[in-house]
């Protein structure tokens, strides 16, 4: 992986997700941290970026809103929603809408592992 | 808003997120000057939900999340909160009903008085003392159409203003 995308407006939930991502094995990577997803939009076609963790609930743009515009812009890299505000009948939605795992807040390194090897066992 | 499934969230989110053996103390409101946040949650229920920590207890709790990585600025103080608060009301919500639509409002900050009407509760571990008050959706009290403002960069004392998001 080159570049992972961390998209949340909370600067607190960024170094949050950066560490335990990084505790579960991630530590090859460049993490590029965004605080809007209108900042992460412009990436998506970023031939360089091989990941994105993304919040739902954030100011201008919602992380949902997001993974819509990486589905209809064809973006190749694999999305993992970690919000909060996601309970199971979200989850189904929003593995419909695109995302490849969807994680409670708050993170942890065992469901950061877990939702790497989803998306590393599903290329 | 049901006050054991709150506590809870709070337990769980005390545990997974600060790493903090939170344990209930009963009803009690904080002192006037803390840092708090406000979240306002429009499903499965409506209602809002407000953490408010003393200035001390910030910088406990932002000492173990941060471990210096981070200088502890205002406006970072006041991002944990607002993150705390966010996760205890996300959290919350699923409890009250894994099938419903959840939509939360980003949440507002601020440091002073914490907003009145709410019922308290109190909830201590070993290193920290933290509040979490509720109270339920007024009819009529909607949030205007505010500007767009980033809350996370609210500085110190002032109260920012967010269109809901969902």
């Amino acid at each position: 992986m080159n570049k992972v995308l961390i998209v949340d407006d909370s600067a607190t939930a960024r170094l949050f997700t950066r560490r335990c991502l990084t505790v579960a094995g991630l530590d090859d990577v460049e993490f590029v941290e965004l605080e809007s997803a209108v900042l992460a939009e412009p990436r998506l076609l970023d031939p360089e970026v091989s990941l994105m963790i993304v919040d739902l609930v954030m100011p201008k743009m919602t992380g949902r809103e997001l993974l819509e515009r990486h589905r209809k812009v064809g973006a190749k890299f694999p999305v993992i929603v970690v919000s909060s505000a996601v309970n199971h009948a979200e989850e189904v939605e929003l593995l419909a809408a695109g995302a490849r795992a969807v994680v409670k807040k708050p993170l942890n390194p065992a469901t950061a592992a877990a939702a790497l090897e989803l998306v590393r066992g599903r290329p | 808003m049901n006050p054991e499934i709150l506590s809870r969230s709070v337990v769980e989110v005390g545990e997974e997120m600060l790493f903090q053996e939170l344990v209930a103390a009963g009803e009690g409101a904080p002192a006037e000057d803390v840092l708090w946040a406000e979240i306002e949650v429009r499903s499965p229920f409506r209602g809002h939900l407000c953490v408010a920590l003393e200035r001390t207890a910030v910088e406990t709790l932002a000492e173990v999340l941060f471990g210096g990585e981070v200088e502890p600025e205002p406006t970072t103080r006041l991002d944990l909160v607002a993150e705390l608060t966010n996760t205890i009301a996300g959290t919350f919500a699923r409890h009250v009903s894994d099938v419903a639509p959840l939509a939360l409002c980003p949440p507002r900050s601020a440091v002073g008085a914490a907003p009145p009407g709410l019922s308290w509760l109190r909830f201590r571990s070993a290193e920290a003392e933290l509040f979490v008050g509720s109270r339920p959706h007024e009819p009529g009290a909607d949030r205007p159409e505010p500007e767009r403002a980033s809350f996370r960069d609210t500085p110190s004392g002032g109260v920012s203003t967010e269109e809901p998001h969902f």
